[in-house]
């Protein structure tokens, strides 16, 4: 676990020198006057540093690393978070060219099956019963603008 | 207008029938996530941020700040009666109320947290009231390097108290810093790290960001430790605490209360350091040190009374100075900020219905969240029943729908999926979220008040130094900058010190 924790210090020391890199691509200006590069750099420039300064700490300190980090992925399924995260990722990139309806029927059985690992039978009636209440929720009642997609007509219908 | 015209005139907004539905919600939902465990104020806060927009601010800012009080009732609910601290802040109460619960006196506990929170509450308004005023005269003096020391103090104490590293809290803030930076550059006209995107030239939305790190990657989070709860069951009976129960628990109520308002002024203090000081406290006083733990009611008043009162009082620095001191205050701020109103020393004269409503709403809300949590105990306590299957889905498409409807933009579901995912990762690597988003909805001042400092005095730091204001924040930041560096073993005693045992 400790090469875990030595890795993350070394991504965070990239992304500290991407964020220097960007920042310099416009105007640092000087001291008496910053320009709008002056403190991007200077965030990226103390990230660098202070994850040098925890990677050479680690390095010169044995098993001294944070206890928690070490401890991240042990006893957890990472398979969960995982299915969480890519089924909202799925979700985001289907909602508007489906629409609400449509994406939240593609959604939640899959993270109803993936996540809890539920039947289909309670899946099917858990996820109609759920659609119809968020549309009468957020459409009728709140009357939130929610993307028709594909299903356009059926709003207007409804 | 004196204070108690002032405190007068809050009333009447806050008793006005929108702004009183607003401030019963905000009670009911705070309670509702206090009782359960994993969803806190800051992922209910950022949920409703969205739906605030169709809101008054004032309206907004009474259902904020009720539902950040409101789960330091409903915490104690749980806490007390199941051992499920269903917030922090409430971690401690367990110890004793819990044992209390055991021996058949769940009752008087229930009644000395309501009671106690409700006194401490009250107190804390009042004191609110008292140091307001005094504050904003003092910050209206605030030029921009006062500023800029204030806030580089806030940022090293947020980070100091961090529970885990100091050095990747500190990460997380300069991280946060440069997320504020994106978008066009108010001096400049310049825009900056866009990625080539007019999504991001108005800069990333607080919204998405918060949604991300809070809402979706505490999911992440729970679902992987989705372990059922053994739910302890235990009866009580009789809400009311005795004459000697009251007799034990009036001193730990006022000094969890004077604790609880100080501790909660301070950047990163708040309710959770409050209730963990006052434990301790009491554990130090008590002629009976070693009975805490096995059911004493001074376990819990006075970490109830100081809970809330650090709650309230978190809200002073935020009305006072505009500069939020812990998460929940800070997301206040961004949904002020969504609604165009800055916080700060001008707020108390620009929108005194806001000023005042908020102080006076915590009054009105206290009152209510007694009567609703005592005779509504039984429903809270049903309320963890209900599945995380059910629960969860749920929060993900309300995340989903909130995001979208601000903009109607899908850029924006993009945005929040990404910070989800970071989120997830900075979490599981210690680096804290709080110090990132605070500094975030910060960063904006932040800039601004080093670039016209270092103008005014062209390009020497001395200009922090030689105003005393502005010297007593720099030095104080440098100093515990410099205590965490060399003595990090003298801030780790610091925080252990809060600890129960």
């Amino acid at each position: 676990m400790k090469k875990l924790n030595l890795a993350v210090d070394v991504i965070v020391f990239f992304l500290g020198a991407l964020m220097c890199w960007a920042s310099l691509q416009m105007r640092y200006g000087k001291v008496a006057r910053p320009g709008p590069g002056f403190l991007p750099f200077w965030c990226g420039a103390l990230i660098s540093i202070i994850s040098l300064a925890l990677f050479l700490h680690q390095l010169w300190k044995k098993n001294r690393a944070p206890k928690k980090s070490a401890e991240a992925f042990q006893g957890v399924d990472p398979l969960q978070p995982i299915a969480i995260l890519g089924a909202m990722i799925l979700y985001g990139l289907l909602y508007e060219s489906l629409g609400f309806l449509l994406s939240n029927f593609l959604f939640l059985p899959l993270i109803f099956r993936l996540v809890w690992k539920k039947r289909w039978g309670f899946i099917l009636i858990a996820t109609l019963l759920m659609d119809i209440a968020f549309y009468l929720l957020f459409q009728e009642l709140l009357q939130v603008q929610l993307p028709k997609g594909v299903l356009g007509y059926l709003y207007t219908f409804l | 207008m004196d204070a108690l015209a002032s405190v007068l005139y809050g009333f009447q907004v806050v008793l006005q029938p929108d702004n009183l539905m607003f401030c019963f919600l905000g009670c009911l939902a705070g309670t509702l996530v206090g009782v359960l465990p994993g969803i806190g104020p800051g992922t209910t806060m950022a949920l409703l941020i969205p739906f605030s927009y169709h809101m008054t601010p004032t309206a907004a800012v009474i259902m904020f700040a009720g539902i950040y009080y409101g789960c330091q009732y409903g915490g104690s609910t749980t806490s007390i009666l199941l051992n499920i601290p269903g917030e922090v802040t409430s971690i401690v109460t367990c110890l004793d109320g819990y044992q209390m619960a055991r021996q058949g006196r769940a009752g008087p506990a229930l009644g000395i947290s309501a009671f106690g929170s409700f006194i401490a509450g009250t107190l804390a308004v009042c004191g609110t009231i008292l140091f307001a005023k005094p504050i904003v005269n003092i910050a209206i003096k605030f030029g921009p390097p006062e500023y800029f020391s204030l806030l580089c103090m806030g940022f090293i104490i947020i980070t100091y108290l961090a529970t885990a590293s100091m050095p990747r809290a500190i990460i997380s803030a300069l991280m946060g810093i440069f997320l504020a930076t994106v978008g066009m550059d108010p001096m400049s006209g310049v825009t900056r790290f866009t990625i080539g995107t007019i999504d991001l030239t108005e800069g990333v939305g607080i919204i998405p960001l918060s949604i991300g790190l809070f809402g979706l990657s505490e999911i992440a989070v729970n679902v992987e430790q989705m372990v059922p709860a053994e739910v302890y069951k235990t009866r009580f009976k009789g809400l009311f605490p005795n004459l000697k129960d009251w007799k034990d628990s009036i001193g730990p109520i006022f000094r969890g209360t004077g604790l609880g308002f100080f501790l909660g002024i301070l950047p990163g203090g708040g309710a959770l350091i409050s209730s963990f000081v006052s434990y301790a406290v009491e554990k130090k006083v008590s002629k009976h040190p070693e009975k805490f733990g096995t059911g004493m009611i001074e376990g819990v008043a006075g970490p109830e009374s100081a809970n809330n009162a650090g709650a309230q009082s978190a809200f002073i620095p935020l009305l006072t100075l505009g500069m939020p001191t812990n998460i929940v205050t800070a997301l206040l701020m961004g949904a002020l900020m969504l609604h165009g109103i800055a916080p700060g020393p001008f707020m108390m004269r620009e929108h005194p219905d806001l000023f005042w409503g908020l102080i006076s709403s915590m009054y009105v809300g206290n009152a209510m969240l007694v009567i609703l949590n005592l005779p509504l105990i039984g429903l809270w306590v049903r309320v963890l029943k209900v599945p995380t299957y059910f629960l969860y889905p749920v929060i993900l498409v309300l995340i989903v729908v909130g995001v979208y409807s601000v903009r109607n933009n899908v850029f924006d579901i993009y945005l929040m999926i990404f910070f989800g995912i970071l989120g997830y990762f900075l979490r599981k690597f210690d680096f804290e979220i709080a110090p990132l988003t605070i500094a975030f909805v910060l960063g904006d001042i932040f800039e601004e008040a080093m670039r016209q400092s270092l103008m005014m005095s062209n390009g020497s730091f001395s200009i922090f130094f030689s105003r005393p204001i502005s010297a007593v924040f720099i030095i104080m930041a440098m100093l515990l900058a410099a205590i965490s560096i060399i003595a990090p073993s003298f801030r780790k005693k610091q925080l252990k010190w809060g600890d129960a045992d």
